[in-house]
């Protein structure tokens, strides 16, 4: 039997291999010649997108694209709400996850599925409502302001991940850290947090990338030009996708680099990081 | 904005989203949009990952690395991609066609036609999302407890067989939150098609409720009516999670 059933996955493998191929080519060919072609000029990109003749090549779109969409300052602002919103989202989440798994009675359960039951809700349900609400707090086109929109979206996910690994370690830890005199700030900040890395190093790469693409939110929250994210910044192409492909691949690439770098050199930890998000979830 | 007081006006914000002509329309594009993601992304996702199941580590992790990339880039740039890609009149795809042999009159306007601009933006979104599912799904392959797959061998179970009994009851979990996710996820599409289609055309037939929602409150200016929008966005989002999830936790208990 078991002779007939490998003989069966035999035929079967040249066949599995075939599709994965396949499905992996559509994926990386319009990324790879999305870069190749934005070093030529539109005519050359609209002769032939597949051509592989750089005769033409030059790094005329990037310079445009720099100085037309002040890439530098975009830059900035992207690192500076990144940063903030990384930094909140992850000292408030896990406090709040240690709390739920520390002190676990009826009404952290209730506010533990209350954030499970908030990350259905599309940011699309109330995205529109904030910026009377930012106006209000003095937060209104600031990056502490931006930053902590990013932060309160990100929390419901960030708090789901803490608390489901933080319950799985042993609660006997803290117990003996108690009864040698240690204080709970130090068995949060020595005990628990050291063992959370993974945990901290998925939320940086999911929330991360989310907060680094994202569209909507600081066109919202950030009306001041010289304050805005880069991926509005590259949205104004939209509106010479007809003519300027140049522009619009170098602006795709520019905006894409840092992500993509850092995947290039820790794509183990990016695929680690989701799969034990999805396991834990 | 905040210049004028808002006033009460009841229910008639909610009563000009239903009575605006492109009110079934938008919704519809939205029903279409989400049945991509919760079934076809789902299954798609779901076949991709036990293929990388099958074919070992060392290949499966380039393949998992390749197709997960798309998730990394804006949804800005991904419409920007397959905006390229679709173009009618020196796109990559209709280039494709004709040096196949379609001939110029035949090729497909994809972006600029009413029926084609959905399946269009669907592409780009499968392309963008299939790849994250697949690594969701493979965590869950992974701890499927390799003897029960011995069992099934020694009983002699076909492929699918072996999918029916083994594989598919125990990613039970896994198949609950990621259909919720893909639920969720689908209707908060919005940056792919504004990018793909220059803000939903051609006549709304590329929009989606999410991206109705942002031009009616960046483009028309109607603040009260975009966010009845959101509000309804957000309360089929929760109904329709809500009750996949009641569904498929019952389906769990049944099978596990």
């Amino acid at each position: 039997m078991k002779q007939l059933r490998k003989k069966h996955w035999k035929k079967i493998r040249p066949f599995t291999h075939g599709i994965l191929l396949v499905y992996a080519a559509i994926v990386a060919v319009p990324i790879v010649f999305a870069f190749i072609n934005s070093f030529k000029t539109v005519k050359d990109i609209q002769q032939s997108f597949f051509s592989l003749n750089l005769g033409n090549a030059s790094l005329k779109a990037y310079e445009s694209v720099v100085s037309l969409i002040r890439f530098g300052e975009g830059l900035r602002n992207n690192i500076t709400i990144l940063v903030m919103s990384l930094l909140i989202t992850i000292a408030l989440g896990s406090l709040a996850a240690f709390a739920m798994v520390i002190v676990n009675n009826s009404l952290m359960k209730k506010i533990y599925f209350l954030m499970v039951l908030i990350i259905c809700v599309p940011i699309h349900a109330f995205v529109y409502q904030l910026l009377p609400i930012l106006k209000r707090l003095h937060l209104a086109n600031t990056y502490l302001g931006t930053s902590l929109v990013f932060s309160s979206l990100s929390l419901p996910i960030a708090i789901f991940l803490y608390t489901g690994f933080m319950r799985t370690i042993p609660r006997e830890i803290s117990e003996a850290a108690v009864i040698d005199g240690c204080s709970l700030w130090r068995i949060y900040l020595w005990i628990y947090m050291p063992i959370m890395s993974t945990v901290t190093g998925t939320v940086v790469i999911l929330r991360g990338t989310y907060i680094w693409n994202n569209l909507l939110i600081s066109m919202v929250t950030i009306t001041d030009a010289s304050k805005t994210m880069l991926i509005p910044r590259t949205y104004a192409f939209n509106s010479s996708t007809y003519t300027r492909w140049d522009l619009v691949l170098a602006s795709s690439m520019l905006v894409s680099a840092p992500v993509t770098i850092l995947y290039i050199l820790l794509q183990k930890s990016f695929i680690d990081g989701i799969t034990a998000g999805a396991v834990k979830g | 904005m905040a210049s004028t007081t808002p006033r009460f006006i009841g229910l008639t914000n909610y009563v000009n989203m239903v009575l605006d002509k492109s009110f079934s329309l938008v919704v519809q594009n939205s029903l279409k949009i989400t049945f991509v993601y919760t079934v076809m992304i789902n299954i798609f996702s779901l076949f991709l990952s036990i293929l990388i199941y099958k074919v070992g580590t060392k290949f499966g992790n380039l393949i998992k690395t390749i197709i997960y990339f798309p998730q990394l880039l804006s949804m800005v740039v991904v419409g920007f991609l397959w905006r390229i890609m679709f173009n009618y009149n020196y796109g990559p795809i209709n280039s494709l066609l004709s040096a196949l042999g379609v001939s110029h009159d035949l090729l497909p306007q994809w972006l600029g036609d009413v029926n084609l601009v959905i399946p269009s933006v669907s592409v780009a979104l499968v392309w963008l999302v299939a790849g994250y599912y697949a690594i969701v799904y493979f965590a869950g392959l992974i701890n499927i407890p390799h003897m029960y797959y011995e069992v099934a061998a020694i009983e002699g179970a076909t492929p699918w067989k072996e999918l029916i009994h083994v594989t598919l009851p125990f990613l039970a979990p896994s198949i609950t939150i990621s259909t919720v996710l893909l639920t969720v996820e689908s209707l908060s599409v919005f940056a792919v098609p504004a990018a793909m289609t220059d803000g939903g055309g051609p006549g709304r037939y590329g929009t989606t409720m999410a991206l109705w929602a942002y031009n009616t409150y960046y483009s028309n200016f109607q603040y009260g009516k975009a966010i009845a929008i959101s509000v309804v966005l957000g309360l089929v989002a929760i109904l329709l999670a809500f009750v996949e999830m009641k569904i498929l936790l019952n389906r769990e208990d049944n099978v596990v």
